[in-house]
């Protein structure tokens, strides 16, 4: 919303997002299809932004509980724990 | 695993494998690789890139128990042993050098020759046999023709670092030659099959072996029992 000369009038823009949608949809068919748990994780973040089913398949643990990394740390066999932590 | 690929550098790319252990009591193993993603703000995010790999894992641990079960094998053996191997792809199974490829049996790298029986380091048992009748080094080749392999050729040398890759084709023809010897001698009616297995000229230098003395070896005469010899001939140069 802007004001002009005493008016408020709507300001919009638009550009054409066809293609990055169409990646982003190709990229999660890819994704979600691979046959390699793939775990996507912000900067900083040690809380995964994404996981794809696979991961569920391959560890045995439903994707809800893998958002938890000590989940995932627990499950590692406890001698090859080093490096691993979420801390 | 997350402090791993965390703490890299932004083109750091970290891999290593563990086991991972499932609710269902299953372990497997998995392999781990992260790397960083550059994001369209310049910010980075880490993806995690996960496969199980067990039955290689599975594979490789058989693969170690058969080879740990050879080396006893070979170490404990009084003769010595040889272990061929073989470019199947070649019609006559020779490798690519044109060369059969010959390992011995305590080492597990293709290879025809043994130049350091005198050297350092514990000995098996074929090679203080070597030592204690006067052998420096040795060479093995395999007597093989058509695919058939009748056994190895084996050429013993009183000094070290004797065979050279021009000293090792003349016994590697010799095997060929002597293979097709016995592949042509089997195909033959039996009552050619009673000569002498095998006579070879003795030298007082090893070397003269090599220059271009096939009227050395005056005579080879094969037999079809060959085989009796458990498929080891020795030549000795001395």
């Amino acid at each position: 919303m802007v004001e002009i000369q005493g008016t408020e009038r709507v300001l919009a823009s638009g550009r054409d997002v066809s293609e990055r949608k169409e990646a982003e949809t190709r990229f999660q068919t890819i994704v979600e299809r691979i046959n390699a748990g793939v775990m996507l994780l912000p900067e900083g973040e040690v809380e995964p932004e994404y996981l794809n089913p696979v991961s569920e398949e391959l560890t045995g643990i439903s994707v809800e509980e893998l958002y938890d990394p000590n989940t995932f740390v627990e499950h590692i066999h406890p001698e090859d724990r080093k490096g691993t932590s979420t801390t | 695993m997350i402090d791993d690929i965390q703490s890299g550098a932004a083109d750091d790319r970290d891999e290593f494998e563990s086991r991972f252990e499932r609710p269902d009591g299953q372990t497997r193993w998995f392999d781990w690789t992260g790397y960083p993603l550059l994001e369209e703000d310049n910010a980075y995010s880490h993806v995690g890139w996960t496969t199980d790999v067990t039955e290689r894992r599975d594979r490789q641990k058989h693969l170690e128990a058969e080879r740990d079960q050879r080396s006893v094998l070979f170490e404990n053996n009084p003769d010595p042993v040889l272990r061929v191997e073989f470019d199947e792809h070649d019609p006559i199974r020779r490798g690519s050098t044109g060369r059969s490829s010959v390992c011995s049996g305590s080492s597990p790298t293709p290879s025809s020759v043994r130049n350091d029986l005198v050297g350092g380091g514990r000995r098996s048992a074929w090679q203080r046999t070597l030592l204690r009748n006067g052998a420096g080094s040795v060479c093995a080749v395999p007597l093989l023709y058509n695919s058939i392999t009748h056994g190895v050729l084996t050429v013993v040398a009183d000094e070290p670092d004797t065979f050279s890759d021009r000293e090792v084709d003349v016994p590697s023809q010799l095997g060929t030659s002597i293979g097709y010897a016995i592949t042509a001698l089997e195909r033959r009616p039996r009552r050619f099959s009673t000569r002498p297995i095998l006579s070879v000229n003795r030298f007082t230098n090893p070397y003269e072996y090599f220059d271009e003395t096939p009227s050395y070896f005056s005579e080879i005469h094969i037999d079809t029992d060959i085989r009796s010899f458990s498929a080891l001939l020795l030549p000795f140069i001395t």
